[in-house]
Formats: structure tokens, sequence, C-alpha cells
């Protein structure tokens, strides 16, 4: 049964999409993501800026062009490859499937996501919403119909954002309230990672409700939500309340120094069913030494404090290399790992080469390879599993 | 000597003691010059060239920056940047003209700052600048670093707006290289 439950999770975690982030782009000095992306700081819907540069910068080119060869973006970049929308409507859509495959085991075909965005600005207020279709479970991000566990759905109505907010000071500072993803450590791509899971800020699955003010400034960008739950998980004791924040420096060009924070309460715990206290406070660094080399960084320290049990520690983290071979061809190799203080003989360890090819507008293949030992509590031993992750990826 | 032969030698004298006040400031080594300008959302763009050079008329030093070289680090952004707003077929160079007593030379060994006025040029247009500098002197090598906040769209610049992304119209301006004088 926890095998099967186990076989589950990992299922529901790895086909869940991510919301494209790219924190690489710090290789073009860009900080700040609210540029280019809705969310203030940063994944998910592009902003017009953002598909244009993702044209201009993501896209494969065979051979860079030169400041006099360089065309306007692609008419394509546009809703559904040609619709001009009007200024105040920004639709995109995010289609994601592929195919894993478990060294020794059967593939399984992904259904990764289906999502449709939808942003309405005007003037200084920003309403955002997304809706879509998930297959089997995917858990926190579904409203309807509620199910999982042991008993998987075949189709559930999906909404990961949904929000309203404000923007001042030149739009240096927003302020919105309701469902959108935590401020937390690097928003990158491989959100299942041990960084993202183990702190619960999967760009994917873990939005939560909450009232969040973030800071996009020449140097210094930042954001702090007042977390409110998980309204689509019940029932409210599971609900984890706190606080999140991140904030990040730039200490020199393309050099960029960050801490986050987070601390929540909930009345009960999905295992035990006891009250639970728990802690993430860590460190990330993203650094571009040459213009085709990003390097980032990410380390977290992890506190669980429950009645009765004596506090587990932990951590999680993660360093990655992403390299770009050619522009829109991009070699990724990365290390993490992962303590959870639960009674392992020592932490988790993983390693993942991958390569995203931005071959067409809109249009990204990915292949990740991941080498995982994961220690479990003991007596059990450890298990070490190599997996194959093949993705097509369709943003509108 | 004839009187004839006397007047001569006198005026090529006189001109080769001329040409060698005249021999004034020549920048050595490397040099670099930059912009920085902001806008919505935390949004910079910052450009740089190499392509500094120093010009000096025993009245005023002049710092000519080569604009067609300017490069942001976006391809299509330096070429909206160079043929839309800058059209640096037009207009290659940016100047700063500054009078020498403006500045205080440090002497051998030491350093000077401090903030002087000059006249910037770019686009066709002139306009009096307030500047910072640092001066370094190294065995009679100066080592110059400056910088000017500049309004573009006093130089007849139109303001980039891209994608709903304004850049803001005052920016600053930095200058650092190496001169010699003599």
């Amino acid at each position: 049964m926890f095998r099967r439950f186990g076989w589950f999770l990992a299922v529901a975690g790895l086909s869940a999409s991510s919301a494209a982030a790219f924190p690489w782009m710090v290789k073009h000095d860009y900080q700040s993501c609210a540029v280019c992306h809705v969310d203030p700081s940063g994944a998910g819907q592009l902003t017009p800026y953002g598909r244009a540069q993702s044209d201009v910068l993501l896209r494969w080119k065979l051979k860079k062009p030169t400041a006099e060869e360089a065309q306007e973006p692609s008419p394509t970049t546009r809703f559904l490859w040609f619709i001009d929308l009007p200024e105040v409507l920004n639709l995109s859509g995010n289609f994601r499937g592929g195919a894993l495959i478990p060294i020794g085991s059967q593939v399984r075909p992904l259904f990764m996501a289906a999502d449709l965005y939808g942003t309405v600005k005007v003037d200084r207020f920003v309403f955002h919403a997304t809706t879509g279709v998930g297959l089997r479970n995917v858990g926190p991000a579904a409203i309807l119909p509620a199910c999982g566990g042991d008993t998987p759905c075949n189709a559930q109505w999906v909404a990961r954002e949904f929000w309203a907010g404000a923007t001042f000071a030149d739009e240096a500072v927003m302020v919105r309230a309701g469902r959108m993803f935590v401020p937390f450590g690097l928003r990158n791509n491989e959100h299942f990672m041990w960084v993202r899971d183990a702190t619960n800020t999967d760009t994917n699955l873990d939005q939560q409700v909450g009232i969040a003010a973030s800071y996009n400034g020449e140097r210094l960008r930042g954001e702090v939500m007042g977390l409110l739950g998980n309204y689509q998980l019940g029932p409210d004791a599971y609900r984890e309340r706190g606080y999140s924040a991140f904030a990040e420096y730039s200490v020199a060009s393309k050099f960029f120094l960050g801490v986050s924070s987070l601390i929540t309460a909930a009345q009960a715990d999905p295992l035990l069913q006891l009250p639970q206290v728990r802690h993430a406070h860590g460190v990330t660094a993203r650094w571009s030494p040459i213009e085709p080399l990003a390097l980032m960084a990410e380390a977290d320290f992890l506190a669980w404090q429950q009645p009765t049990l004596i506090d587990r520690l932990g951590f999680a983290a993660m360093v990655q290399a992403d390299y770009e071979l050619m522009q829109g061809l991009h070699l990724i190799g990365s290390l993490e790992g992962k303590y959870t203080g639960s009674g392992e003989r020592g932490p988790s360890l993983g390693g993942w080469i991958s390569a995203a090819w931005y071959v067409l507008p809109h249009v990204e293949v990915r292949l990740d390879g991941i080498l995982r030992r994961n220690a479990r509590p003991l007596p059990d031993p450890a298990t070490t599993s190599f997996t194959l992750l093949a993705q097509l990826h369709f943003f509108l | 000597m004839t009187l004839q032969g006397s007047l001569r030698a006198v005026l090529t004298a006189s001109l080769v003691l001329a040409a060698t006040a005249f021999a004034g400031w020549t920048k050595t080594g490397d040099g670099v010059a930059s912009f920085k300008g902001v806008g919505p959302a935390g949004f910079k763009i910052e450009g740089k060239t190499k392509s500094v050079d120093v010009k000096d008329d025993g009245k005023a030093i002049t710092v000519v920056v080569g604009l067609k070289d300017l490069e942001t680090g976006i391809d299509l952004r330096d070429k909206h940047m160079r043929e839309k707003y800058i059209d640096v077929e037009k207009y290659p160079e940016a100047t700063l003209v500054v009078p020498l007593d403006q500045v205080k030379w440090p002497e051998d060994g030491k350093s000077s700052e401090g903030e002087a006025k000059g006249t910037f040029g770019l686009h066709g247009k002139t306009k009096e600048v307030s500047f910072k500098y640092k001066i370094s002197n190294t065995g009679g090598t100066y080592a110059i670093d400056g910088e000017a906040p500049v309004n573009f769209k006093e130089f007849d610049i139109n303001v980039p707006s891209y994608m709903g992304i304004t850049v803001k119209p005052d920016i600053t301006v930095f200058a650092k290289f190496n001169a010699k004088k003599g």
C-alpha cells in the first residue's frame, strides 16, 4: 500500500507542469522578473515584453545575430501564434506532456499540464487567474473533484493562481491578494527538486492564499507574503498559516545573493495528525561569470516542531550550472541533497543532467536524466533510482 | 649667421616650442565608457563601449566616446538604440569638453576628486552638465573616473519604449580611462 502511494506521489510530482521560470536570465543581467512575468517575483505567465524576449533571447538560433542582423520578434510570439490582443488583456496557455522512463520499468506517458492564463491590467490594477485540467492527481492545485491518496482522479479542474493586485512607485511595488506562488528561494524550472519539494514551495502545486507585497528596485528585489493557507485543501486543520519572504540583492553586475525565510503553523500535519510548526530559512546565489554560463545555488535549513516529539532538523540544497551551447539550446547540470531528520542514515543525494531546446516559437523540448539516492528512515535501506523524463512543452 | 638665417632659426625654435606646448593630454591604455538607465518594475539597462579617446586643444580636454560599438548585452536592443534613438550613423560620438582649469590635477602620487562643469555633446546637441570625478596621478599617468547625470530628452532623443517598458529619460553616463600629459 505504502509503495503504491509513494509511486503515486512521485508521478503526481513529476507529472506536474512547471510554471516556466528562468533564473538563468541572470546571464542577460535581468535581475527583476517583473519585467517579463505577470507575477512580480517571476514564473508563470509572460508579459508582452517577456513574450518578445522569449523570441529574442530564448528561441533557438543557429547563429547568434549581431546588432546589425537582429530582427524584430517574430509575429508568431503573439497569443496562439498570431492573435493580437488589446493592451489591457493578456492571454496565454501552458501545455506540457511527455514520458517518464524509469530504467527497468514500463514507460509512463504523462499529461502534465493544460492551463490557460488570463490577466487584465487596467491602469495600476492587475487581475490574474489561471484555469486548467489535470489528470491523475494534481493534489493541492485541484479544485474539483476532491480526491487523492490511494484513489487518484482521472481528471480534475485545476486553478493554480488567482489574485488581484495594484502597483505603486512606477510598478516597483505591487500589493496583491489571492492564491499565488509562495515567495521563497529560486523559482527554478525543475519544480520538484528537493529544495522546492522539502520547503513546500513547488511553483506548480504549492501555491497558497495570502496577501503579499513585492518590491523590484534597481539592485534589490523581494517579496513578503502572509500565508492564510491553501483553501483547496481540507479540512482547515491542515492549512498552514504564517509567512514566507525572500530578498535578493545585486552585489555586482550579473551576481545576486538572496535570503529566504518561512515559518508556518498548522493544527495537524497530514501524516501524524499533530500540530506542526515548520521552518525553512535559506540563502540563494545567481552568478553569470561568462555570458553562456549561469550558476545558481540554494541552501535551506529546515525544522519541524511538534508537541511530544523531538524537533526534526534538516536541510535541502542544490547547485546548478546552465550552459547555453548556442542560443536556445541549454545543457544543465545539477546536484541536490536533502535531509529531513526522520531517522535516515544520511542525506538523500541526487544529480541531474538536462537539456532544454527552445526549438520553435512557443515550443520547448526537454530531457532530464535524474539519478537519486533516496534515504529512508531506518531500518529501511536507501533506494537508488535513475529516471529519464522527456517533455514537450507548448506555451501559447 | 645672416639676419635672414637668424630669423629662420628663431622662427623654427618658436614653432617647436609652440608644438611642444600643444602636445597636451593623450589617452594611455584601455578606457571604458558606459551608461545606466532604469525603467518600471526594476528594469535596468546598461550600455558599454571601449571606444574612448581624449583630445586636448591646450585650454580644454575633450573626452570622445564612439557610440557605434555601444553594447547593452541584447543585440536587438543595441540595434534599436543605435538606429532608432541615437542615430549613430549621423551622430557617431558623444563628447564631454572640460576646461583644464575646472579640474584639480593632483601631484605625482596623490589623488583628487570633486565636481566640475563641462559641455556634453550628444545627438547633435550640446548642453552644460555637472559631473563628478576622481583622479589619481601615478608617475605622470592620470587615472580618471567620472560620471554625469544626463537627461536624454534634452538632446532630442526619443524616450525608448518597447512592449510596455519605457526607459526613464534620466540616465547616468560614466567614463574611466588613463591619460598622460605631453
